[in-house]
């Protein structure tokens, strides 16, 4: 429908190809990088400068209470992750790794820049899932790596990346996602524009039960 | 058995940028606690560090000034590890990368020139400051991030006196390429020692002990002289030298222990993502070599050379900045080279030694010298006024001339006035004559006694005693 939307709004609008390894290496790539820069990012946070500060017998007893009471145990595994990634003996084989594979996804990404200004996805596998149903997500499928994370791939290349509410399926928000060329704001937000205009739901919700 | 001793030494030195190395916030010394910093420097959530340029120009200086090859694509690694005086958790450094490689500084030790090789120059940033006390610590915020250069040596130094050389000669340098204050006793120039010792003809490294906070040149070498000894007295009872980190306590004039090796902490250096690559301009770099302001080693060869200065002589005057400056400005009011350069060595230093001074402190310009000095050669005062003069001029902002005039100190160079003189003194004291006759010195120097007396030590020596000669050669006549 939103395709639709497009051409009638006067785009070229066709399918490409990208490749299938990259995109399901992209999800595993994120999450070293990402929590391997968290993890240096938030050294800060050791309670000696401000924010919470725990009490101890010594400088380091009062950094490590801070940062075992201040942090909740998601953050602390990301920590743990990032941390077993730029540790030196696995450094290059895992963070060195994940910043190549980044390159690759991110060539791989301007190939298709070359011909086109945008690269429209949808935003996710679906609608949100009840609570229960996402425990059991198979982590490994196809649906999960790509479709539920691909978004990460604006994060990659630094490029300007838009999700914009198109409609409801059984009564839920569905969405798509409009990234362009890195620095090209402006275009993106031009056709995010055009597409909410031509639609109706623009700041509309739903809530209720699943049809 | 003999030993030899093997060294290397780690320089970090403050710059004296206008601002810090990644952030706005100024760089300055001695200024109110925590007064000089934002939220970057204290490494608050979701600030990101921008390069300075200064920083990176002052860094190329002094690697041309070591002749270094210098890597034109500028990038910075992070640090990683806790301590309280890092306020991000990591430093923001150059380990992969430095700026600077293979440079050398050649240095005279003992009447041989010795070629120390220098590994690398990095860029960094410094950290906060603590001051500790008995139950607490207390950090000051105004160093966090002031920029830092790291250069190291390789291990090609073999002796205290050496190292000392070299540290007089880099700190030098510091100064010369106008990057850094390079005060050990303040803290913008810091040296540690890697230290080992091993069998004369060996080839292997036996096992190096660090020596951190040393405080002067001084305390750099006599640490080193003892620390040799140590290892080799272990050494040689049969006992192993162990890795650790010691300090020189100046009292017991011993190295004492600091911390033996622990675990060794992973950095976990990785390229820093909020700083891109920078891919310097070729012709920016080379022109910072072109502009490079003079080294030590070119002004002691210029006034060997240019202005006749004696080589022994020329290296003192290098050796402090602001005398040499000073010296630099004074020759282009007078000629009399080798006079100003005896002044600034002479009375000058001895005058700044006194009154514990910097030039800048005291009230000498060199218009006030050069004019001392054109007054003495063309006799208005004798040199021995000239260092009374000199004591007024170092204090005050009077001119040579307004001094001269004020103390009525003109040197009475009549001829009429002085044969007057004369001629009243020997009518006076007629058995003077004689004695001269008789070829008694005390004549003369009766006479001219008299004279000074008379004038106040106004009358100008040299005429005196020309003029007394011939008046008495006259009356015997």
């Amino acid at each position: 429908m939103v395709v639709q939307k497009f051409k009638d709004l006067g785009a070229v609008v066709e399918e490409v190809d990208m490749s299938y390894d990259l995109l399901k290496a992209a999800l595993p790539t994120y999450t070293i990088i990402s929590n391997s820069e968290a993890t240096s990012n938030h050294s800060c946070l050791d309670g000696i400068k401000y924010g919470l500060r725990a009490s101890g017998e010594s400088v380091d007893d009062v950094m490590i209470n801070s940062r075992t009471e201040g942090f909740g145990d998601h953050i602390k595994r990301r920590f743990i992750l990032g941390n077993l990634a730029l540790a030196t003996e696995n450094q290059e084989r895992m963070f060195r790794q994940a910043q190549r594979v980044r390159r690759m996804i991110v060539d791989e990404m301007n190939r298709i820049y070359q011909d086109y200004d945008i690269i429209l996805t949808p935003n996710g596998g679906g609608i949100a899932p009840f609570v229960q149903e996402a425990k059991d997500d198979d982590r490994l499928s196809d649906q999960y790596l790509i479709l539920e994370n691909h978004l990460c791939l604006g994060n990659f290349a630094g490029t300007p990346s838009l999700s914009l509410p198109t409609g409801f399926k059984d009564g839920m928000p569905i969405a798509v996602n409009v990234m362009g060329r890195i620095f090209e704001e402006q275009t993106v937000l031009n056709v995010a524009y055009a597409l909410q205009e031509s639609l109706t739901f623009k700041n509309q919700y739903c809530r209720g039960d699943k049809a | 058995m003999n030993f030899e001793v093997v060294i290397g030494l780690e320089v970090h030195c403050e710059l004296k940028t206008k601002s810090k190395m990644f952030s706005p916030s100024k760089v300055t010394f001695g200024e109110d606690v925590n007064t000089m910093v934002n939220e970057i420097d204290l490494g608050m959530t979701g600030t990101l560090p921008v390069l300075n340029r200064s920083g990176v120009e002052y860094a190329i200086r002094v690697c041309h000034a070591l002749h270094m090859d210098i890597d034109e694509l500028v990038r910075f690694d992070r640090k990683n590890y806790y301590y309280s005086d890092l306020p991000k958790g990591f430093q923001i450094t150059q380990d992969a990368h430095p700026i600077g490689r293979n440079g050398y500084i050649d240095v005279e030790v003992d009447g041989k020139t010795r070629h120390v090789e220098i590994e690398r120059l990095h860029m960094e940033e410094d950290t906060a400051k603590q001051l500790h006390y008995a139950t607490f610590s207390l950090i000051d915020y105004n160093r966090a991030g002031i920029p830092l250069i790291e250069i190291v040596t390789r291990p090609t130094i073999r002796s205290g006196k050496e190292a000392a050389a070299y540290l007089e000669e880099l700190r030098s340098i510091l100064l010369y390429t106008d990057v850094s204050d390079a005060k050990m006793e303040e803290g913008s120039m810091r040296c540690d020692v890697n230290i080992s010792i091993r069998p004369f003809g060996s080839d292997k490294f036996g096992i190096r002990t660090e020596i951190k906070n040393l405080n002067s040149i001084s305390n750099v070498q006599k640490a080193i002289d003892y620390e040799a000894k140590r290892q080799e007295r272990l050494l040689l009872s049969g006992k192993e030298v162990l890795q650790e980190t010691r300090r020189y306590d100046e009292g017991l004039k011993e190295t004492v222990l600091m911390r033996a090796k622990g675990d060794a902490v992973d950095y976990k250096y990785y390229p820093e993502p909020n700083i891109l690559p920078i891919r310097l301009d070729h012709q920016w770099v080379e022109s910072i070599k072109e502009h490079l302001p003079e080294m030590p080693s070119q002004r002691v060869k210029k006034y060997i050379e240019v202005y006749g200065i004696q080589e022994k002589d020329a290296h003192i005057l290098v050796s402090n900045k602001e005398i040499s400056d000073f010296f630099e400005e004074t020759i282009q009011l007078t000629q009399a080279y080798r006079l100003v350069c005896n002044w600034l060595l002479g009375d000058v230093s001895a005058y700044l030694n006194k009154q514990n001074q910097s030039l800048s402190e005291t009230r000498l310009s060199p218009e006030k010298l050069a004019r001392l000095i054109t007054c003495v050669q063309e006799e208005i005062i004798s040199g021995k006024q000239a260092k009374t003069v000199f004591e007024v001029m170092m204090e005050e902002d009077k001119t040579p001339d307004q001094i001269i005039e004020e103390k009525g100190m003109k040197q009475i160079s009549s001829k009429d006035d002085l044969l007057k003189m004369f001629c009243d003194i020997l009518d006076a004291h007629p058995e003077s004559v004689n004695d001269y006759v008789a070829g008694k010195d005390r004549a003369v120097k009766f006479v001219v006694g008299q004279v000074m007396k008379q004038t106040r030590g106004q009358a100008n020596p040299k005429l005196t005693n020309e003029l007394l000669i011939e008046e008495l050669k006259r009356r015997c006549a």
